[in-house]
């Protein structure tokens, strides 16, 4: 990466970021749906935010786009290791590094530096990955209860699924909250990630 | 949905010339891009988006990839898990498609349970002969499509046993229910050859089912969703002919209902 803001990148990971984030909000629209059915915690969520209409659609949409979402992240999570990019990009974290880049974020938020990841976004992206494998663990669990009855036992039975299932839906909603915001906060990021190439002034300068 | 176009036009040349003036530029690929991104997010916002005929079709093929990909994850000898009489849940959840006052009250001399379809002795069943067949008591969760779940205690004939008894073609693909409320269902052979599927008669300990939860007879399946666990059953027939059942057909529940 010579000139880090200006390079696209690769195509299997813009691939899979955005079919990622299209069966995302499918499961999380449609879920939202299902949730209305017999709710725990919060009441409801508003209707507009919903997709499927009521609860035999939503469950239609949740357990179809389901098998996208697994799919493309199985296909992200392979090719992240193999092509060693989960290792350069993501794992390279020191604790001096992290230390550094805290104070840093906390003084200029939209402070990019070289346009490399820092400590925090590492590990914010590191932790983002568990709490997905999490997430289809449980609605694994879920989904089969009683054939897949181990896991739901070491995720503390039926019940206790459920609300897990939530919970780390709204993480990854929070999470997808701030990703949001930072990227529609800096173009040079969130453009080159649509594939989008930046004419950069110094280049016509 | 069916918004004109043109504001999302509108909108996309102003974030353009915001663009530009950042030193960005969007050429023709990018435009198709975008459009096609906003039309996905304007699609799924909010609106009943399955009301499509075309979206429909595609989510109830779906749907029957998943009842094969179910039987796939079926293991026949696996049992559900079962718990003691501390855990079961009091009271007892009660739900159907009406309320609980429209609850049917069957009068139990004039009962009978057909049998028919595969079968070599298709006759009516009264309650005590069913009674009088060796009975299963097991305490197991009740899981409903909608989410909740609750523990509780049946007691009845394992139905593997019963469609041995009547003589079931077993190489049959299906068993199906019809119930005294007009509610009807079916399920797969494996399924109903599980050694928890019940049935029951008994609830709670006492030999006798409330009418709230079926009276007098009704299918008990722990590796099964609420709604495949039919009340008021009337007749039960083996067949290979794929019926479905009352939630799949009027809202396009998932037919296999697998846990």
């Amino acid at each position: 990466m010579s000139t880090p803001g200006n390079d696209r990148p690769p195509r299997w990971v813009r691939a899979t970021h955005w079919i990622h984030a299209a069966s995302f909000f499918t499961l999380l629209a449609s879920g939202w749906q299902i949730y209305a059915a017999d709710p725990f915690w919060v009441p409801a969520f508003p209707d507009w935010a919903t997709l499927g209409g009521s609860l035999p659609g939503a469950l239609q949409w949740h357990f179809a786009a389901m098998w996208l979402f697994v799919a493309n992240g199985l296909v992200a999570v392979t090719t992240l290791v193999a092509s060693g990019r989960l290792r350069r990009l993501y794992l390279s974290v020191s604790w001096a590094g992290f230390q550094a880049d805290v104070a840093r974020f906390v003084r200029h938020p939209f402070d990019h530096g070289d346009g490399g990841r820092n400590a925090v976004q590492k590990l914010a992206y590191l932790g983002v990955l568990v709490v997905l494998a999490l997430e289809v663990a449980s609605g694994l669990s879920l989904w089969k209860p009683v054939q897949f009855q181990a896991l739901s036992a070491l995720l503390g039975g039926y019940e206790m699924t459920r609300r897990l299932h939530f919970a780390g839906m709204a993480t990854l909603a929070c999470f997808v909250v701030g990703h949001v915001a930072l990227a529609l906060a800096s173009p040079q990021l969130l453009l080159p990630m649509l594939g989008l190439r930046r004419k950069a002034r110094e280049e016509t300068r | 949905m069916n918004r004109p176009p043109v504001d999302e036009a509108a909108a996309l040349r102003r974030l353009s010339r915001e663009l530009q003036a950042r030193g960005l530029r969007l050429d023709r690929r990018a435009w198709l891009r975008l459009s096609v991104a906003g039309g996905a997010s304007a699609l799924l916002a909010g609106c009943n988006v399955t009301d499509t005929d075309g979206l429909q079709q595609v989510l109830r093929r779906i749907s029957r990839f998943n009842d094969g990909a179910q039987a796939a994850l079926l293991r026949p000898g696996l049992r559900a898990p079962e718990y003691s009489a501390a855990q079961l849940t009091k009271p007892f959840r009660f739900n159907a498609f009406y309320s609980e006052a429209s609850v049917p009250e069957v009068d139990e001399a004039s009962w009978r349970l057909e049998v028919g379809g595969r079968v070599q002795h298709a006759d009516a069943w009264t309650l005590p002969q069913l009674r009088a067949l060796p009975v299963v008591t097991e305490i197991t969760r009740l899981i409903c499509i909608e989410g909740w779940s609750a523990v509780g205690q049946w007691t009845g004939v394992p139905l593997s046993h019963f469609l041995r008894r009547i003589g079931a073609d077993l190489s049959a693909r299906y068993v199906a229910f019809r119930c005294v409320d007009g509610y009807y269902t079916s399920i797969d052979m494996e399924s109903a050859m599980h050694p928890q599927t019940l049935l029951a008669h008994g609830f709670a300990g006492a030999d006798r089912l409330p009418d709230e939860f079926g009276f007098p007879l009704r299918l008990r399946i722990p590796i099964k969703l609420g709604f495949k666990n039919p009340k008021h059953l009337v007749g039960i027939a083996v067949t290979n002919e794929f019926s479905s059942g009352y939630w799949e057909d009027l809202h396009g529940y998932n037919w296999f209902g697998g846990l």
